[in-house]
Formats: C-alpha cells, structure tokens, sequence
C-alpha cells in the first residue's frame, strides 16, 4: 500500500512538473507590457576623462516579446524623465545642448530581429532613435527571471547593456569635457499583458 | 569647456572668412566707387560664408533635412545672402526690402518652430510665433532701413551689439550651444566691423542686415522655443536694434563720433539688460544651491522654495522630522520616488495633504502664521520687535522670525555672521515693554541675504 501510495506522490510530482514546464513555456512566449516602476534605464558617462557620472530615466514603457515566433522588444523611454540627481543639471541636460527634450520627446528601441543565442540570452537587433536621429544596434540581452507576480500573471526580467556613441546620433555638445561613448544599462520587469 | 579647437572654429574661422572676403569684394568692385554708389554684393556674402564656416567647423554637417530644428540656421544662411545679394547689387527700393524681410523672417520662424508646430499645432503655440515672425520682421525693417543712412562699419557695429549680448544671454538661458552659434555671427560681424573701419564708406554693408538680423531672429525665437530664453528677453534682444534710430536725434554739431557712440551704446544698453537680468539669476541659483546643501530650516524660515533630500523626506514620512520650523507652509507639491501614489499624512504645520509621486519634494514657507498672545503685552512686544525687524537695514534681520511668550522675545533665523546674531539681539534689548530675549538665530556663512 505504501509503494503504492509512494508510485502516486510520484506521478503526481512528475505530473506537476511537466504542466509547470508546460506553463513556463506558454508564458515565455507571451507578450509582455514593461513595468516602469520596477524598470531601470541608466547611463553612465565619463566627465573630464576622470570619474563616471551616472543617470536614469524614471519613465520607461513597452512592450517585449522574446520568445515569440517573431520576438520583439518595444521600448520607450520619457526624455523629461532624465534623472542624475541633480536638478540644475537635468535642466540642462533636457536643454538643446543634450537631448533637447522639447523636440525630441522619447528615446525609443524597436526591434528588427531577436536570435536566441543561449537557454536565457538573446541578441536583439534593432533601431535605436535617440536625438531624431536612428541607428541601427544590437543587444545582449540576458533573462534574469520568470515568476509568478505578486498581482497574478507573470513576470518576466531581463536585462543587458550596450554602448553608444552620442555623436553618432548628433548630441556633439562638450565632447571634450563628457565622453563620447555612453554606456547604457537596461533592466526591465515585465507583466504578462 | 572652451577649447582652441573651439576658439578657432567659432571665432577666427568666422571672422577671418567674412573679413577675407569683404576684402576681395572691396578690391573687386567697391574701390573704384563713391560711397553712396557702392553697388556690394560682398556684404552679405561674407557675413553668410563666415556663419556658415563657423556652423560647419563647429558642427559639422547635420545631413539634410537636419533633425535638429535649430540646424536649419545653415540652410537659411545661403538662402538669406541670395537675398542679401540682391538687395546689395540691384539698390532694392524701401518696399522690395520690405517684403523681402517680410517673407525672410516668418518663414525662418516657420522652420525653425517645425518639430513643434507640426507635432502639436497649439492656439497659444502659433499666437507665440506670429507675435515673434512679426516683431523681428519690424525690428529688421527699422535697421534695415537705417542702413542706407550709416556707413557700414556702423551697421556692423550695431549688428555685433545685437549679437554680442545674445551670445552671452542664450548660454546663460540653459543653452551654450545656442549661445556658439550666435557667437558666430558676432565673430563675423567683427570681421565685418574690422575691415569696415580700415577700408572706410566704400565697403558698403548693405544687404548685410537680412542676412544677420534674419538669423539672429531665428535664433532667439529657438531660445524660447527650446531652451529657457524668456519671452521678456527675447523681446528686449529683437526690440534693441530698433533704439539706433533715438540716436539720430543727437544734433550734428555734436559731430559723427558722438552720435555713433550715443546709437551703440542704447543698442548695447538694451541688449544688456536681460543679460544682466539673467546672470543676477544664475549667481542666485549658485547661491542657493550652495545655500539649501544639508540646510532645510533656514529655507523654510525664508520663505524660499527648498527640495529636501531623499533622507529628509523618509524622516517626514517617519515623523521623525517637522519640516516647518518658522511659519506655515504656503504651497506643497510632493512628489516621492517610491511607492507611487502613496497617501502621505499631513505633519503637523502643514497646510494640506499631499501624494508622492515622483522624486522630490518641493515646498515654500510663509510668515503668515496666526499667532495667539496670551496676553496683550506679548501682543505689543511682538508688533515692537517686528517693527524694529523690518526697519533694519540688514535684510537678514528683516527675514528673522519672533515670537513672544510670557514676556520672552524669542528670534530665529540665520544670518551670516555673529555680528549680526548681535545686532538682532541689541535690537530687541531696545523694545518698549521691555521683555526678556532668547536669541535662537544660527549663524551660517552661506545664508544669501547676508
């Protein structure tokens, strides 16, 4: 009697996995809507050729599918959200000598193609429009997590970083005193929509 | 950071192409001429071809159509000197300059203003543009037709105390590139002024002013478009070349040199002003900047807007912390990085609920407080040591808060020296009824008003 209730617990276990395997599955390759509140999108950028300066930006939005038949990655990200503690020098930075948040409202990432290149890893191909100006880039995106939200559905997080340089997209302004490469850092959650 | 690179792009380059080319135009046409016969189209080729130097050695090249709006001002360049061309070789009549800077300046504005207007073409938006299209187009045709009444190296001494102050004025208005680019049509105005003065009347500079005038129009217009130039300021800059008429008035017989110095000083004089105007402001936000660092007290009790840290907020929160020390809160915006949307329970002293809702705290303080004597010798004391406050001659004690409380003045505030920590002190010893004095006044060195 034992063994048989031993061979139930078994199947029941065995069973279990499979559906949760089955369902990790089904949600990987749901869409996704970007969780602003749990995003992060930071940059950091040399000053004087000394130190790094860092900042973020607080609103992010989008939408990432990466597992789908055609994988996607939608981002965008609010310029007047930019944020590196410092208010005088948010304003500037929002101002015509950077961003010049007023004509050019979002930065934005569309994706062309997603290649899955490991069990949690993916090089997304796409454009990058920052400063009115496009260009096309890759990331290495890594996926950090995939669990059950604490609001049901589920969540997904997945992270990378790239490097860009800003006169490639026209921002030109005090290259001698801030470093033309920036490195960007990405770190999204995302909620099942 | 002003590099030689800088140096060289943005101030030689312009001034050395402009002035070569006037030179050229001189050597040319103009010698052989009278004065008031000059028939130049080296005037406004040079002033354009140093612009566009400069813009180019300083920028680059921004592809055509240029993303960036304000990039437009080297496509305009060669176009203004076409008409600057032929206003210079055809002696253009009073009225075909006028609709030639009619058409010039709106349509600058126009482009200019695109990524805006085409995006959200707002009432209040195009309301902006016609008034600016129509003031620079005045302004324009007022120097423009003051210029076949001067010599050229007066004209270019006019232009270039127009352009000077802009320069200075859009980098103090949250733009340093805004402020190169008029920079660069100061350079070649200086050219233009050099070669002007050493070649004498025959180097006409006419045509020069839609050329100048039409892109320094369109670049205060981008000031106040897309970086912080006040609507005031960009009027004040439009409206100064116009003053160069009042100088007309000085009589001859104060001679050419007094009524040239009289017509640039009030141009320079009224250009001058928003940028004395903006520098006061950029020392004053230095200074509190320098002044709100790990000090919200003292900001409250002036009365001038404070934004607390990260810490200091948690500490509200907590109700660890009061933040209204002297006076009562006038207006609140919290905003607070994280949770969005969290209710936040009004602290004692504040004037009403608030939400956070993004990352800083941002709040002002009054002295209006209801203020409740228990007696009315308190009631008189405290109506003595604010009379004896506010008629101080130092503004820091004029700003110190008091109370009274069973016959004790209590001041506090902050003041920069102990010697003005006395000075309030002795000044409450005087009061009539006299009373007893608990002086709470810190002292801080970077308290603005002293």
């Amino acid at each position: 009697m034992a063994r048989f209730h031993f061979l139930v617990r078994l199947a029941a276990a065995g069973l279990c996995g499979c559906l949760t395997m089955l369902d990790l599955r089904w949600a990987a390759a749901e869409a996704y809507r970007v969780d602003s509140v749990h995003s992060s999108v930071m940059f950091r950028i040399k000053h004087l050729n000394t130190s790094f300066a860092w900042g973020r930006f607080n609103e992010i939005s989008g939408t990432v599918d990466l597992d789908g038949a055609d994988g996607s990655l939608d981002v965008e990200v609010q310029v007047d959200s930019i944020d590196t503690k410092d208010a005088k020098r948010d304003q500037h930075l929002k101002g015509p000598d950077f961003f010049s948040a007023k004509q050019f409202p979002t930065i934005s990432f569309k994706s062309t193609k997603v290649t899955k290149t490991d069990e949690a890893a993916y090089d997304v191909e796409g454009t990058l429009t920052l400063h009115g100006v496009s260009r096309p880039i890759t990331v290495r995106l890594e996926r950090t997590g995939m669990n059950p939200g604490l609001m049901g559905g589920r969540i997904l997080g997945v992270a990378g970083e790239f490097r860009i340089k800003r006169s490639d997209y026209r921002m030109r302004f005090m290259l001698a005193g801030l470093s033309d490469e920036v490195l960007v850092i990405v770190s999204l959650e995302c909620a099942a929509k | 950071m002003l590099t030689w690179g800088d140096v060289w792009a943005g101030l030689v380059l312009p001034g050395a192409t402009t002035a070569g080319l006037l030179v050229v135009g001189w050597w040319v046409a103009e010698r052989r001429l009278p004065a008031r016969q000059s028939r130049s189209w080296a005037g406004p080729l040079a002033v354009g071809a140093g612009f566009a130097a400069g813009y180019l050695a300083l920028f680059g090249w921004p592809g055509f159509p240029p993303p960036d709006a304000v990039d437009w001002l080297l496509f305009l360049a060669p176009a203004l000197v076409v008409v600057g061309l032929l206003d210079g070789c055809l002696q253009m009549p009073l009225g075909g300059r006028i609709v030639s800077i009619t058409v010039a300046v709106p349509a600058a504005i126009v482009l200019l203003s695109w990524p805006l207007v085409g995006a959200n073409p707002q009432g209040e938006l195009l309301a902006r543009l016609v008034y600016a299209a129509a003031l620079g187009a005045v302004s324009l045709i007022a120097l423009d037709a003051l210029s076949s009444r001067v010599s050229a190296a007066r004209l270019s001494a006019i232009l270039l105390a127009v352009a000077l102050p802009a320069a200075a004025l859009l980098s103090l208005s949250g733009s340093l590139r805004y402020g190169q680019i008029a920079g660069l049509l100061a350079a070649a105005e200086a050219g233009a002024l050099a070669v002007n003065l050493v070649l004498g009347p025959g180097a006409s500079g006419r045509g020069t002013v839609v050329v100048a005038g039409t892109l320094l129009a369109g670049l205060v217009c981008s000031g106040n478009l897309y970086a912080e130039l006040t609507p005031s300021d960009a009027v004040l800059l439009a409206a100064a070349p116009t003053v160069a008429w009042v100088a007309r008035a000085v009589p001859p017989r104060f001679g050419r040199l007094a009524q040239t110095l009289v017509q640039i000083g009030l141009v320079l004089a009224l250009a001058g002003i928003p940028v004395v105007r903006a520098r006061l402001e950029y020392q004053g936000e230095v200074r509190h900047r320098a002044c709100v660092s790990g000090c919200s007290r003292r900001h409250f009790a002036l009365g001038a807007p404070y934004v607390p840290s990260q810490s200091e907020i948690a500490q509200v929160m907590s109700g660890a912390r009061t933040p209204i020390v002297h006076g009562e809160l006038k207006t609140t915006r919290f905003r607070l990085e994280r949770p969005h949307g969290t209710k936040f329970a009004a602290q004692p002293g504040m004037s009403r609920r608030g939400t956070f809702k993004d990352s800083t705290m941002i709040a002002s303080a009054r002295h209006s407080r209801q203020l409740e004597f228990v007696s009315d010798r308190d009631r008189q004391m405290h109506a003595a040591a604010r009379e004896v406050l506010s008629k101080s001659n130092y503004g820091a004690l004029r700003l110190l808060d008091c109370r009274v409380s069973g016959g004790v003045v209590e001041i506090a505030g902050t003041v920069s020296s102990f010697y003005l920590k006395q000075l309030a002190q002795e000044a409450m010893l005087r009061l009539d009824p006299p009373g007893r004095v608990r002086n709470l006044v810190e002292v801080n060195d970077e308290t603005p008003l002293g």
